[in-house]
């Protein structure tokens, strides 16, 4: 069992991700890292862009990686924020395209409320941050954050070392998704 | 599991005398590259008895003034330094090495394992990411409407027989990045007779973790067109040499050449489509050329990314005309670049007139080529890193407020830092003689965003030899 701890820089080279973030995190050399962020609600219907999504996760940009970021909503809507639109190529599958960044509608839930309860049950739980000793050729971060009756809760890992219930509550997302939901 | 293994190795220079006592020339040369070895072998293949056998063919040849010095005797006559497992103090990577003194042989010995991972799951109802760079296409899988795109969908996610031909291929695409022939020198009097060649040996088996292996290697299936894809990626752990990780995307196994015909390359922008018989920009050709302008600075004013502009017309009016017209287009180009502050020292114009052109519109265009221009061979990058190289990009694309709005107004972003910038290597390179060390930018090195390996890029490696033989003075050459 590795005891993992944080150690942001280790050489000359500050590991510096890319976009700011409230907690902005120190360095011991006071390098501050900072975590990603997405702010613009371009795209974003007007009623939805002045709520809190249910739940968040944003991932920080990496070389031919660009930034990207997923939200659902309290209607069950899944919006995505990615500089991609994707069309469909003559056999149906998805044939992705450059285009402007903005939140884009990308897929519906059912059960919404059956989400929230497993998201306050394992997310809710989870440390803001965990330390990890590792050092990456590509310091990002992922930020996953969570509203549940008013209440935020937000944590952080370097790529590569998500928690295990963020992937089971992307399952339960999965498992929930309603086929055809949007136009594709 | 099936147990094999691939592995590439560079080849010994030619053969010369082995007699460090010997009063025959005093200076011997390694000649460079010879044919390449390469294997596929069954269970666990060790590289060190082909290895033995090609490195005792050239040996330095020092005379009787030389071995006066005790020192440089004491070198000679010492043995094999290691092998050791080695982490650079970039703190990133590790691998093995080795340094015959009879031979010059430095063996530098990356052995690692691979596990081949679907992208994604898939039940027959619900798909689930195996990368967490992947939960939007499971988004997008599961709300696909029919049970027959969905299966579609999944077959481009899934491995097949191809995996051995994978690992080939990108074993091979590593080594023929990175034997580049450089060899080492001794920077003291009397010491002109030692050299040192690299053996660059990189085994990866398709098995479970066997013994000394420094790496571990997880390969996602994705489509090869890219609509989906996972970010490759090297983490060292615990400052241990013998644990380090990399994620690498089935897309990752394609050379330089392939992704630079899919228009994959960093390297490469084009402005357009000009105006019919026009050399003004056309609209929103400013605001590319200002991005540009942004992401390939020229950091330290050394001229190391150069560009080339390359002029074009459609098939419309006389060829001879289309050949002057497509000058001024990249006049036109070079005048904004210039205007913009970029050194008139680093612009080259090229008209290619019609050439290969048809009548459509976008033949009225300049491209812009940084450097060679072509696709990073993103696997042998990642070796880099495993090498204990830092990347040195620039990341002018960066959006620090997430607004959707580059704050340095590049388009080029991640985890880089702005040019100038010292790379986390760069002292390792100062102190193998490379003077301008490695610095951030945007250009065609291996470590920023093209395929090109340097001198400066064998600064762990260097390092590593400094270490073994604790003589702080090998140079490269």
């Amino acid at each position: 069992m590795k005891i993992l701890r944080i150690i942001f820089i280790s050489s000359s080279l500050a590991s510096v991700a890319c976009h700011v973030q409230e907690s902005a995190l120190a360095s011991p050399q006071g390098v501050k890292v900072q975590l990603p962020n997405i702010q613009s609600t371009e795209g974003l219907p007007v009623a939805l862009a002045a709520k809190q999504p249910v739940w968040e996760s944003i991932t920080g940009p990496r070389l031919r990686v660009p930034l990207s970021g997923s939200r659902l909503y309290e209607n069950g809507e899944i919006w995505t924020w990615s500089p991609y639109t994707y069309e469909a190529k003559p056999n149906g599958l998805p044939k992705r395209l450059s285009a402007p960044y903005r939140w884009r509608l990308s897929a519906r839930v059912k059960d919404i409320g059956a989400i929230q309860q497993q998201v306050k049950k394992l997310f809710f739980v989870l440390p803001k941050s965990q330390s990890t000793n590792v050092k990456s050729s590509t310091p990002a971060w992922r930020v996953w954050t969570a509203w549940h009756e008013g209440v935020k809760h937000q944590i952080y890992r370097p790529i590569g070392q998500e928690p295990k219930a963020v992937k089971e509550i992307w399952n339960i997302i999965h498992r929930s998704t309603i086929p055809g939901g949007v136009p594709q | 599991m099936s147990g094999r293994s691939y592995q590439r190795t560079s080849s010994c220079p030619s053969t010369s005398t082995t007699n460090p006592t010997s009063t025959s020339p005093s200076y011997s040369q390694p000649m460079g590259n010879s044919a390449r070895q390469s294997s596929v072998s069954g269970d666990g293949v060790s590289g060190e008895q082909e290895h033995a056998e090609s490195g005792s063919s050239f040996s330095p040849v020092c005379d009787g003034e030389s071995m006066s010095d005790p020192e440089l005797s004491a070198y000679l006559n010492h043995g094999l330094f290691g092998p050791n497992s080695m982490q650079p103090p970039t703190n990133i990577g590790g691998f093995q090495a080795s340094m015959d003194p009879r031979s010059g042989r430095l063996h530098i010995r990356i052995q690692g394992s691979i596990g081949f991972i679907d992208g994604l799951s898939f039940d027959g109802t619900t798909f689930t990411e195996n990368h967490a760079d992947l939960a939007g296409a499971a988004t997008y899988g599961n709300g696909l409407g029919t049970q027959e795109l969905k299966n579609q969908f999944h077959a481009d996610f899934v491995w097949g027989a191809e995996k051995q031909e994978w690992l080939a291929t990108m074993v091979s695409n590593v080594m023929n990045t990175w034997d580049q022939g450089f060899t080492f020198w001794v920077d003291r009097p009397q010491w002109e007779c030692v050299f040192s060649w690299v053996d660059l040996d990189v085994d990866i088996a398709d098995s479970t973790t066997r013994s000394g292996d420094h790496l571990n290697v997880s390969a996602y299936k994705c489509p090869d067109d890219g609509s989906f894809d996972v970010g490759a990626e090297v983490n060292s752990w615990s400052n241990d040499p013998d644990a380090t990780t990399m994620t690498l995307s089935s897309r990752d196994a394609q050379t330089s050449e392939e992704r630079t015909a899919d228009g994959d390359s960093l390297l490469q922008r084009s402005v357009g489509p000009f105006d019919l018989n026009s050399s003004d920009l056309p609209a929103g050709g400013s605001s590319t050329l200002d991005a540009f302008a942004a992401d390939f600075i020229d950091a330290n004013l050394d001229r190391t990314n150069p560009i080339n502009l390359v002029g074009r017309s459609s098939s419309d009016g006389s060829a001879s005309y289309n050949e002057r017209l497509a000058e001024r287009r990249a006049q036109s180009v070079s005048n904004y670049l210039r205007g913009k502050g970029v050194s008139n020292l680093r612009i080259s114009t090229e008209a290619a007139g019609e050439t290969g052109a048809d009548q459509s519109a976008i033949w009225r265009r300049v491209d812009l080529v940084i450097g060679d221009g072509r696709a990073q061979d993103v696997a042998a990058h990642e070796f880099g890193h495993v090498l204990g190289l830092t990347d040195h990009y620039d990341n002018a694309g960066t959006d620090a407020n997430g607004d959707g709005i580059a704050d340095r107004g590049g388009i080029i972003n991640g985890t880089g830092q702005p040019a100038g910038t010292l790379a986390g290597h760069d002292n390792l390179a100062k102190a193998i003689g490379v003077s301008g060390g490695a610095v951030h930018e945007n250009n065609d090195n291996i470590m920023s965003l093209g395929t090109n390996v340097s001198q400066a890029n064998y600064a762990t490696i260097g390092w590593a030899l400094q270490n073994l033989t604790n003589i702080p003075d090998w140079k490269i050459s």
